[in-house]
């Protein structure tokens, strides 16, 4: 079927854990000589330069920076939201130096994000939110979407919740119902955009360590921007990047 | 800390978090094939539906402005259509098969005179059983109260015939033939005063057409039209009293065919046989040609098509402005859709599907309220305002489009909702 459909020969689904010794080259995110700038002519302004970074399958790295170091844009081209200018960018098997609009859509589709704020649907109930995302996916019956979001809603800790609106939700549950969002279709890899920046410590720790959990017993990778230090934490990598460069990777734990 | 762990759950991707081994649940939804499009159809309407619900303000807003629109249009074209029918009162009131008119007659109230002989030219068909001359002026009518003159349309024929069957001259054949007698319009406007009260009142009085004085000695129902506002009905004898003309030329010829006949055989034997200074018509085509006049010889048609495309236009505009506010207010989720995985033509669907729900649910009740307003205004004016299938279908038609158009536009604004700006 794959074949028939042409060009797009992403593997149908990523394993339900991480692979072991999966192979070298082939994992979920693969940047290679990423240069990126933003303008025209004099006011060209280069945002990254040559960037080069791997994301291991199941591995959950964060990306760390002063503002204006390019992290964000460096998600937002993996997420397939910007066109590509340079370099080489495979993701989850597409390669999105110039990949089309509907292969760029089809690849968002396999790809969870969490956004700063929650950017839920207000007029949505928090499990039609999440229903949202398997929307997308042939094969399932709206009972069955419903049902598998009331069970993402649960795994989140808001199983009591699952009929509000967001408007009803504290800041803490709201972004948990991002998450559920992003893992209900089950992605093959999930973006988050500082995460925690709208929550208080507390609830932006059980959010990310929610993430956490969820991601790793699926094998989800994670590729997370954040300023904050109370959650770095929960990486297997942090990698630092300053004036479109990555300056320093680090194992954060044993 | 951890509730997750506390509270196992039947998670098929996670079976870890089952507890015993219990067997997995619905098997995992294969990522990356798009629902079909019939289903992704349903699915943006019921979107957009619910993103309508959820500010009934803003809903109600939208719904009245269609409504407006819907019920504006409906008011013209009922005005247009009950004027251009009561244009054509008088010959629709005269009911006879088959009419022989001059071909450079283009309105019934500026008659082109055609020779008497023509009628009885026709008798000589075997299927004419009785022809019958008309003869058409205008003369002023006293207003029994007040004294004052009004132009009336004087129809002057031989009434023992029995070709021409206005309503309520049957009954009246014997005492219209008797000198100096009229039958006066009952539905005449009210500007000639009450007449038609006085006479079922008091019986036969006096009343002056021309400068001459008549006895009325009964009502008939015509109705007035463009040309005139009333309508006076004699006997010929009578109205060559009145009038001073030619008598070899008539203004029309009513013919009354044998029972059984067929109309439009006969119709075109009489335009075989007949010269060229006749056309022969049946009733309908009668009628349609002093429509048509109307329609095209006067700026009406316009004046109502003008009225109707404004009722359009601001429909269109309040729609456009409700769906735009839609979009700008929800960039952010727009956006966040997108980044899903949503595609534009996916949102451009939930735009237009919100235009299309607007369009039927500001129709139902634009229709409801039109139709009660037919009523109210028939009744106020007179006028024959009703509501014909294909004009309903019509306007439905027309209010659709415009929401349409209003959700091709307000799409545009889709564009600003970029994935790309969200982190």
């Amino acid at each position: 079927m794959d074949a028939a459909m042409g060009g797009n020969s992403a593997p149908p689904m990523p394993p339900g854990r991480p692979q072991p010794g999966g192979a070298v080259g082939d994992g979920p995110v693969e940047l290679r000589g990423i240069t990126f700038a933003y303008g025209e002519g004099e006011l060209r302004r280069a945002v990254l330069r040559d960037v080069d970074l791997r994301v291991a399958a199941g591995e959950i790295v964060l990306l760390t920076g002063p503002s204006g170091s390019g992290k964000t844009t460096l998600l937002t081209l993996i997420g397939a939201l910007r066109g590509m200018q340079e370099g080489s960018a495979r993701v989850l098997g597409q390669e999105l130096m110039g990949a089309r609009e509907s292969q760029r859509v089809a690849l968002r589709g396999r790809i969870g994000f969490i956004f700063q704020s929650h950017n839920l649907l207000g007029f949505l109930t928090a499990r039609q939110n999440v229903a949202m995302s398997l929307e997308l996916h042939a094969g399932l019956e709206e009972a069955a979407r419903l049902a598998r979001a009331a069970e993402m809603l649960a795994a989140v800790g808001l199983a009591d919740h699952v009929d509000k609106l967001p408007a009803k939700l504290s800041g803490g549950q709201r972004q948990r119902v991002a998450v559920a969002r992003a893992l209900v279709a089950e992605p093959g890899l999930i973006l988050a955009d500082e995460p925690t920046a709208a929550l208080d410590r507390v609830s932006g720790q059980e959010v990310v360590h929610m993430l956490r959990d969820l991601a790793r017993r699926r094998g989800t990778p994670i590729l997370l921007v954040t300023h904050d230090p109370r959650i770095l934490d929960i990486a297997d990598r942090i990698v630092a990047m300053e004036d479109g460069r990555i300056i320093e990777m680090q194992e954060a734990r044993a | 800390m951890n509730e997750i762990a506390k509270k196992p759950r039947l998670l098929a991707w996670a079976p870890e978090l089952n507890a015993g081994g219990a067997a997995p649940v619905a098997p995992v939804a294969p990522a990356a094939r798009p629902a079909g499009f019939g289903q992704g159809l349903v699915l943006a309407v019921r979107l957009a539906w619910r993103q309508l619900l959820s500010d009934r303000a803003r809903l109600a807003t939208a719904m009245a402005g269609v409504m407006f629109a819907c019920v504006l249009v409906f008011m013209q074209l009922g005005f247009k259509g009950a004027l251009f029918d009561s244009a054509t009162n008088m010959l629709a009131a005269m009911r006879a098969d088959l009419f022989l008119m001059h071909p450079m007659t283009q309105a019934s109230f500026r008659p082109e005179r055609l020779p008497r002989a023509r009628a009885w030219q026709a008798l000589a068909d075997p299927d004419v059983a009785q022809a019958v001359p008309i003869y058409l002026e205008q003369a002023t009518v006293r207003n029994p109260l007040t004294g004052s003159r009004r132009s009336a349309q004087v129809i002057g024929l031989d009434i023992s015939v029995g070709a021409v069957e206005f309503t309520g001259l049957a009954p009246l054949v014997g005492a219209l033939q008797r000198p100096d007698t009229v039958a006066f319009d009952d539905r005449s406007r009210p500007e000639f005063g009450p007449i038609g009260r006085l006479f079922r009142e008091n019986g036969p009085y006096h009343i002056q057409v021309g400068r001459r004085d008549f006895e009325l000695v009964g009502l008939v129902e015509i109705g007035p039209s463009f040309g005139a506002d009333g309508n006076v009905v004699m006997n010929e004898t009578n109205f060559r009293r009145v009038f001073s003309r030619n008598p070899g030329m008539a203004d029309l010829v009513a013919l009354k065919l044998r029972p059984g006949a067929d109309p439009v055989a006969a119709q075109a034997r009489l335009r075989a046989v007949l010269p060229e200074d006749v056309v022969v018509l049946t009733h309908v085509e009668l009628v349609r040609g002093e429509r048509a006049y109307w329609e095209t010889g006067t700026p009406i048609g316009f004046i109502f098509l003008f009225g109707s495309i404004m009722g359009l236009v601001v429909g269109m505009v309040i729609v456009y402005q409700i769906l735009f506010a839609d979009i700008a207010g929800h960039l952010s989720e727009y956006a966040t859709l997108k980044a899903m995985g949503y595609s534009n033509g996916y949102l451009s669907r939930v735009v237009l599907g919100a235009a299309v729900i607007l369009a039927v649910i500001g129709f139902i009740p634009g229709f409801g309220l039109s139709v009660f307003l037919y009523d109210f205004v028939a009744g106020a004016t007179f006028l024959p305002l009703h509501m014909p299938f294909d004009r309903a279908l019509n306007v439905f038609l027309l209010i659709f489009g415009m929401c349409f158009t209003a959700g091709l536009l307000a799409m545009r604004k889709l564009r600003d909702a970029n994935p790309a700006d969200m982190f």
